[in-house]
């Protein structure tokens, strides 16, 4: 058995759902882009409805990371890098958590400097490539942020069913930041209808509500993206608590005949887990064989361990 | 997933709400600083005014004239109230709309003017373009590269014709010239020579009102949609060559 080349594939029933993720993720840049255009178009001077379209083209990010990295994950390792390229993904994520982090402040002071300097926003009728229409602009960007919500709710959903089952953190971030993007409309509308009953400030307080879920979301996604560089034990996407998996695998092996005493060490790599085993074997029989016993009864636990190692040792210090 | 479906449908009533409310009001939307209802109330229209041909023409103390000041007279006629003119420069004018002293600001402003950020515009009311002209009886031509063109040396097309390739000749005036003219489209109109295809640049010619006096700057739109379309000011313009 050769273990250097051995690359991960997911279980059958496992890869539909992946299959099903994937369109899912296609179909929400389908409709982000839509609704960036239709957010830009009606834009006007507003500040909320600038740091709402701010949001939605940054909402962009997670499922582009998302396609790229279930493009390039499974690449085979390399002479060059011979632990293969799993943890890309997380790289560019963190770049991107972080950019995102950086824009919400910028929003954020935007919107402060709005509010202390008393920006009056001018919302007039709405009037787009060379025409006005006889309709008050505010109308067209509630209208705009009604349609901004109704595609990533839906898809949202959609997704959030399926990312426990798949335990793809990029999915399952995605499809939260796209469920609270009706929060996001429903602040910026009401801005707009602040400043239509003559409200100035309704503009501003309302772009600094959504600058604020903007950092928040760069915070989660910074936060997220530096456990899983670090290599955190295995952790559920959804409740974000330890697996324990590293005692149950203990406990699973210890319980083999061959084996007197072992210890597990386990990470987070992307989206599997690896990490060593070492044990202390009861027999002196074939080494070599028992380690590869060991190994596969390890593997099987869990359908996301992969490349674990597995070390026989004389003692084990705890 | 029941709770998220719940809060979904409070956020959409929660829409709803206040659309509903908006529409049902008589003013929608409303000027935080009242600047429409206080015009009603104090019976006068304060415009100031930049001299600026042929938008607006003539000289403090008098009473402007020129097609802006013409169509503000007539939307201060809609509201029932008097005007009361301002002459000044724009910096003053703009200075002190920012401050509510003043209800309107006109004088051939153009939405690339740097003010926008500070004070309301309304949308274009008119567009004009910067074209090149020549004689009713010379030649056509499609392109101004290499030739002699005059303009006037405050015109702001002196770049643009050297970005084409032209030869630009400032003139004080440009009547009679013989070569082909850059000057605004009813100008070349005005000195009775033919457009050609070249169009320089596009002047968007808006008001100013204070910022985000919505109610104000609604009416005042309403009424150059109705009474400043493009047809109608390229009359004034037109009739303009007659005085």
């Amino acid at each position: 058995m050769t273990v250097l080349a051995e690359r991960y594939k997911l279980p059958e029933e496992k890869q539909d759902k992946l299959q099903r993720a994937i369109r899912l993720e296609w179909l929400t840049i389908f409709f982000l882009i839509t609704i960036t255009i239709v957010m830009y178009l009606a834009m006007g001077s507003s500040q909320a409805m600038k740091t709402a379209w701010v949001e939605d083209v940054l909402s962009l990010i997670p499922p582009i990371s998302f396609l790229v990295a279930m493009r390039y994950r499974n690449n085979p390792p390399t002479d060059r890098f011979p632990y293969g390229f799993r943890r890309a993904p997380l790289l560019s994520f963190m770049v991107a958590a972080v950019a995102i982090l950086v824009l919400g402040l910028y929003l954020l002071y935007d919107a402060g400097k709005a509010l202390l300097e008393q920006h009056h926003p001018t919302l007039a009728h709405f009037h787009l490539f060379g025409n006005s229409w006889d309709i008050w602009s505010g109308w067209v960007m509630i209208a705009a942020l009604i349609y901004s919500v109704i595609p990533p709710v839906i898809l949202g959903r959609m997704k959030l069913r399926l990312a426990p089952g798949l335990q793809e953190k990029t999915l399952f971030a995605d499809a939260n930041m796209n469920k609270a993007d009706w929060m996001t409309a429903v602040a910026a509308g009401l801005g707009i209808v602040g400043v239509g009953f003559g409200f100035w400030w309704a503009d501003s307080v309302a772009a600094a509500v959504i600058s604020l879920d903007v950092i928040k979301d760069g915070v989660t996604n910074v936060k997220r993206a530096t456990s899983d560089l670090l290599g955190q034990s295995p952790t559920d996407v959804k409740s974000g608590k330890q697996l324990g998996l590293a005692d149950k695998l203990s406990e699973e092996l210890g319980a083999l005949q061959e084996v007197q005493d072992v210890g597990v060490r386990l990470r987070e790599e992307g989206h599997v887990f690896s990490g060593e085993v070492f044990v202390v074997l009861s027999s002196s029989g074939d080494t070599a064989r028992q380690v590869e016993h060991i190994r596969e009864r390890a593997t099987a636990l869990d359908w996301r361990l992969h490349n674990l190692t597995v070390m026989p040792v004389t003692t084990l210090e705890k | 997933m029941r709770e998220r479906y719940g809060s979904f449908w409070y956020a959409a009533v929660f829409f709803m709400l206040p659309v509903l409310l908006g529409t049902g009001c008589e003013r929608f939307p409303r000027d935080p600083q009242h600047s429409l209802k206080q015009v009603q109330e104090r019976g006068k229209l304060r415009v100031g005014v930049v001299s600026h041909k042929p938008w607006v023409t003539g000289n403090a103390p008098g009473k402007p004239g020129g097609i802006e000041a013409s169509l503000l007279e007539a939307f201060a006629r809609e509201l029932e109230v008097e005007i009361e003119w301002h002459w000044g420069s724009a910096q003053e004018h703009f200075e002190a709309l920012k401050h509510y002293e003043l209800d309107v600001v006109a004088g051939g402003i153009t939405r690339s003017n740097p003010w926008r950020k500070e004070v309301g515009f309304t949308s274009p009311y008119y567009v004009s373009h910067a074209v090149v002209g020549v004689p009713q009886s010379g030649e056509r031509i499609s392109s101004v590269e290499g030739r002699a063109v005059a303009l006037r040396p405050d015109s702001g097309l002196h770049h643009l014709l050297k970005e084409r390739g032209a030869r630009p000749f400032k003139r004080g005036y440009l009547e009679n010239v013989d070569m082909p003219v850059a000057a605004e489209a009813w100008e070349i109109e005005r000195l009775g020579l033919r457009k050609t295809d070249i169009t320089l640049t596009k002047r968007r010619y808006v008001m100013a009102v204070p910022s985000g006096e919505n109610a104000l700057i609604m009416r005042l739109e309403n009424f150059l949609m109705q009474k400043a379309s493009p047809g109608r000011v390229e009359k004034l313009l037109a009739g303009r060559s007659q005085e």
